[in-house]
């Protein structure tokens, strides 16, 4: 009939207005949709990076546990690292436990991976440790395979060697040294460092070994503070 | 800045600080940013308090004297002072270590501290003036003179 083509025509202008208003509304949702999720990318991505900071703080803490757990007859202070000496001579860190935490002068320091130094001095909330690799520095050790003695002492620069190992000792390559325990300062059996170069002159009276400390000071957050050990008790 | 080390030594950035300035601005404002860096740098040292201080507005009237309009642009006398703002700030600190007892051994300080240190600051040491030059345009007051 006449009115078909008509009806037609309106009815597809209908369509399409509806489409094209359609249109527009989606594009008007989706921008809110998508700012909503980039919001949301935002918030999940902050709370990954501090869920990753938990989870490291929590791997170091499991490793101090268990240190702990492994030589129960100590008595600890756990303390976060809060400063270092900036300078390129002395080797010290600040920490945040000081006399009110039970810590005095002479006290040792470590981490699960081994001897960090020794408390130099203390304040009410905080204590300077002084680090095996500072110059000053100067630890009695033994070599744990031929059981020589001798003194780890620290080189500026972050480094340390032993020193005083009696001509005709052994000292191989890879071998670990330990603190002896002599003079009580610190408890025996402490991990120091790995050997990685013997010098041994014939003219000199000690030989002398370069070590690789197994704790990594750029790295410490967290250590341990023993406030008290039997010095007789060998850690192994 | 552990990425960036000379025989373990690093930069003395605080003390690069000091020497540019006080190339820059004089052997006034050289004294109290000396002393200024170098209290921060006594609140985290294992030292005596003071010793940075002390070594770093040294440092700071020395370098000081070399400020000059003409040198503003060049690298040649930073770079020159380094070596000696360097050797001249570790000496006062074993100087004031040795007073309390605390030095390590002279031929220890200088191979292992003092000469890495030395190396670290000269390379780090353009980096760091152009920085404070900008700075010292950024922020120097604007002088009329008839």
């Amino acid at each position: 009939m006449a009115v078909s083509p008509v009806q037609y025509a309106f009815s597809y202008i209908g369509v399409q207005v509806r489409g094209a208003s359609q249109t527009v509304y989606d594009f008007t949702e989706l921008r809110r949709r998508n700012r909503q999720l980039e919001d949301l990318v935002d918030k999940l991505m902050i709370e990954n990076v501090r869920l990753k900071e938990i989870e490291s703080e929590n791997r170091n803490l499991l490793a101090l546990l268990n240190f702990v757990e492994a030589h129960p007859s100590y008595e600890y202070s756990a303390s976060r690292v809060i400063g270092r000496d900036p300078g390129n001579l002395l080797g010290y860190i600040l920490i945040d436990a000081g006399r009110r935490s039970g810590v005095a002068p002479g006290m040792t320091v470590v981490t699960e991976r081994g001897l960090v130094g020794q408390i130099s001095d203390v304040g009410e909330t905080s204590s300077k440790v002084l680090l095996v690799t500072d110059p000053l520095s100067a630890v009695n050790a033994v070599l744990q395979t031929s059981r020589a003695t001798g003194m780890v002492k620290g080189k500026a620069g972050g480094q340390i060697f032993l020193d005083e190992v009696p001509q005709g000792a052994t000292i191989e390559l890879g071998d670990i040294v330990l603190t002896s325990g002599l003079g009580g300062t610190f408890p025996r059996g402490l991990v120091i460092g790995q050997v990685t170069e013997v010098s041994a002159q014939d003219v000199e009276m000690f030989q002398t070994a370069t070590l690789h400390a197994t704790v990594d000071f750029n790295k410490l957050e967290v250590v341990l503070v023993i406030i008290s050990f039997d010095s007789d008790l060998f850690v192994d | 800045m552990p990425l960036l080390t000379v025989g373990g030594a690093k930069p003395d950035l605080v003390l690069l600080i000091v020497i540019s300035w006080s190339l820059l601005r004089g052997t006034g404002e050289g004294v109290v940013w000396g002393f200024i860096g170098g209290l921060c740098v006594d609140l985290l040292s294992g030292g005596p308090f003071g010793a940075s201080s002390v070594g770093m507005m040294t440092v700071g009237l020395l370098s000081g004297q070399g400020a000059t309009n003409l040198f503003k642009g060049n690298l040649a006398l930073p770079v020159l002072l380094v070596p000696l703002g360097t050797a001249l700030y570790y000496a006062l600190i074993v100087v004031v270590l040795a007073l309390t007892g605390r030095a390590p051994a002279l031929d220890i300080s200088v191979t292992q501290a003092i000469l890495p240190a030395a190396v670290i600051n000269l390379i780090a040491m353009p980096v760091v003036y152009m920085f404070m030059r900008w700075l010292d345009r950024k922020t120097e007051r604007q002088q009329i003179s008839w």
